[in-house]
């Protein structure tokens, strides 16, 4: 209650269930799962990885502040992390990615040019193309990409720079792909 | 092609694939997930049941002593000395009470526009995920008040960075409010200025978001805090130390590739009472849940050994995001984890004087 310029009580924040926050957050998740992976189905096994172990720490998901947050921060980890163990063995692709519908074509030709753009992710390591998804699909700023990935902001700003400078000599090297 | 076009393409590259995550989908793999294991839980109540047994056992055994000693002849038990005993020391439950009441009146300091009204929760209009965190902090410490602001965005914006409550100082950086997010909603961080009772808790720090609705601007606060666990007396240094060893794992020259640092033996008495005091001046670590993303391999850590005449007090931990430090006595923990604060800082000047 606020009279005259103090406050004379205070409310406590609705702690919503586990259950809840993970109903809610699932599809936020897998997207961001989805641009990390580069496909459905390993967006979709990064998501699950994820619920999973989040589902040990239930409890205390429940009472943070910004539930959503840390979920994104564990997926980020789960991510590299596999993409490590990954890297140590050889790897099946699987036949339904090759066979994911493709968005169509617009009038101007850009679909062709993220097409390529979307291939060329596929390229770049895990925390390299996690910098460009924080900053560019997820809007953070480099601070808090550094806080998510436990780096300085330093070397936030120099994926991002690499990124794009290898992006544009990427697209130099494929004069039919218009920007 | 300039940086600007690049970042729009990326941009656009990400949204144009949003399609491949059905959120359905999404909602599906939550049920899909298996159920938590709650194997601590056994293991908590079989705990709790000999703990109970043991204290029932034992209070049977006190109990006929006792009897024995005051039958008829027999020589009454001497009654304990208060005098003698030390006054009790905070306990969690103190520190976590002072905390609260910190962010409380934290909270109490938001800077509150004139002709401002107070609301009685989140009001229509307001991202619905939108969060934030601020470090380590506990949530069921956080206070949160809003408000409907009659001022513009900008007006509230050029508010709010002319106002600092009185204890508290905006966060430094390149920009005291920051809108750089895709939900509109503004923001800026309040820091306290110096922590009252570093102790028990930390000093709560007060976050202030703001969004258009309508001619309005809705305005909301938050404070972050945490409590510490009370650092028993027993685990501090107090025998004399005759050399310590340190071992470490340190960052290499390559990103995400540490490598193990040589073992160091201190046997300089300077040396070993700064380490000694370093320890002995860590408070309690808050045992904030934090997923951290990979950090190179091996793990960051610290590891110093403390020799005694009576046995070996180790202190150890990894040091990646908010990891606390271990102590131990021979093997056995002493206490809760330790906040490693600067210790990473002392250690690394004691052995360049080494």
């Amino acid at each position: 209650v606020y009279r005259g310029g103090v406050l004379d009580s205070v409310e406590v924040a609705e702690i919503p269930t586990y259950a809840e926050i993970i109903e809610t957050t699932a599809p936020g998740l897998l997207r961001l799962a989805v641009m990390l992976t580069g496909s459905r189905e390993d967006g979709e096994d990064l998501l699950q990885a994820t619920l999973v172990r989040m589902h040990r720490h239930s409890d205390r998901l429940e009472v943070m502040a910004a539930p959503t947050a840390y979920l994104r921060r564990a997926m980020l980890n789960e991510h590299i992390s596999a993409s490590r163990r990954r890297s140590r063995r050889v790897r099946a692709t699987p036949l339904s990615s090759l066979l994911e519908a493709q968005p169509a074509a617009d009038q101007d030709g850009g679909v062709e040019a993220r097409d390529e753009v979307w291939r060329w992710l596929a390229t770049l390591s895990p925390a390299q193309r996690s910098v460009l998804v924080l900053r560019y699909y997820e809007d953070l700023p480099d601070a808090e990409i550094a806080a998510v990935l436990g780096v300085p902001s330093s070397t936030v700003r120099s994926h991002a720079a690499r990124g794009l400078a290898a992006l544009r000599a990427h697209l130099a090297d494929h004069p039919e792909v218009t920007p | 092609v300039n940086d600007d076009r690049l970042e729009t393409l990326l941009r656009e590259t990400f949204r144009n694939h949003e399609g491949l995550a059905d959120p359905d989908r999404a909602r599906a793999l939550v049920h899909i997930s298996p159920p938590p294991t709650r194997r601590w839980a056994v293991v908590l109540a079989t705990a709790a049941a000999v703990v109970v047994m043991v204290g029932v056992a034992a209070y049977a055994v006190g109990w006929d002593r006792a009897r024995d000693q005051t039958l008829p002849g027999g020589t009454p038990a001497p009654s304990p000395t208060i005098s003698d005993q030390e006054p009790p020391g905070p306990t969690d439950a103190d520190y976590r009470a002072m905390a609260a009441a910190a962010s409380a009146e934290t909270l109490a300091k938001t800077p509150v526009p004139r002709g401002a009204v107070r609301l009685d929760g989140q009001p229509r209009g307001w991202p619905k995920d939108y969060g934030t965190s601020l470090g380590p902090s506990d949530g069921r410490l956080t206070r949160t008040a809003w408000w409907s602001v009659p001022m513009s965005t900008d007006e509230l914006a050029s508010f709010l960075t002319s106002h600092e409550p009185k204890g508290l100082r905006h966060s430094p950086g390149e920009d005291v409010i920051n809108c750089g997010n895709s939900f509109g909603v503004c923001d800026t961080t309040y820091d306290p200025i110096r922590q009252s009772h570093p102790e028990a808790y930390g000093e709560p720090t007060l976050l202030v978001q703001f969004t258009a609705a309508g001619e309005r601007t809705v305005m909301r606060a938050d404070t972050f805090t945490f409590a510490r666990p009370v650092r028993p007396p027993e685990s501090y240094l107090t025998a004399p130390v005759t050399s310590v060893g340190v071992d470490r794992v340190v960052p290499g020259s390559q990103s995400f590739r540490n490598v193990r640092a040589p073992h160091v033996e201190i046997t300089d008495p300077d040396l070993i009472d700064q380490l000694v005091k370093a320890v002995n001046g860590l408070y309690g670590h808050y045992a904030f849940m934090a997923s951290c993303p990979f950090a190179g391999d091996p793990q960051l850590s610290l590891s110093l050994r403390f020799h005694t005449a009576s046995g070996v007090i180790r202190v150890h931990g990894t040091r990646v995001c908010w990891d606390g430090l271990t102590l131990t006595r021979d093997g056995q923990r002493v206490g809760p984890d330790l906040d490693p604060d600067d210790i990473d800082k002392v250690v690394e000047a004691v052995l360049r004087k080494n």
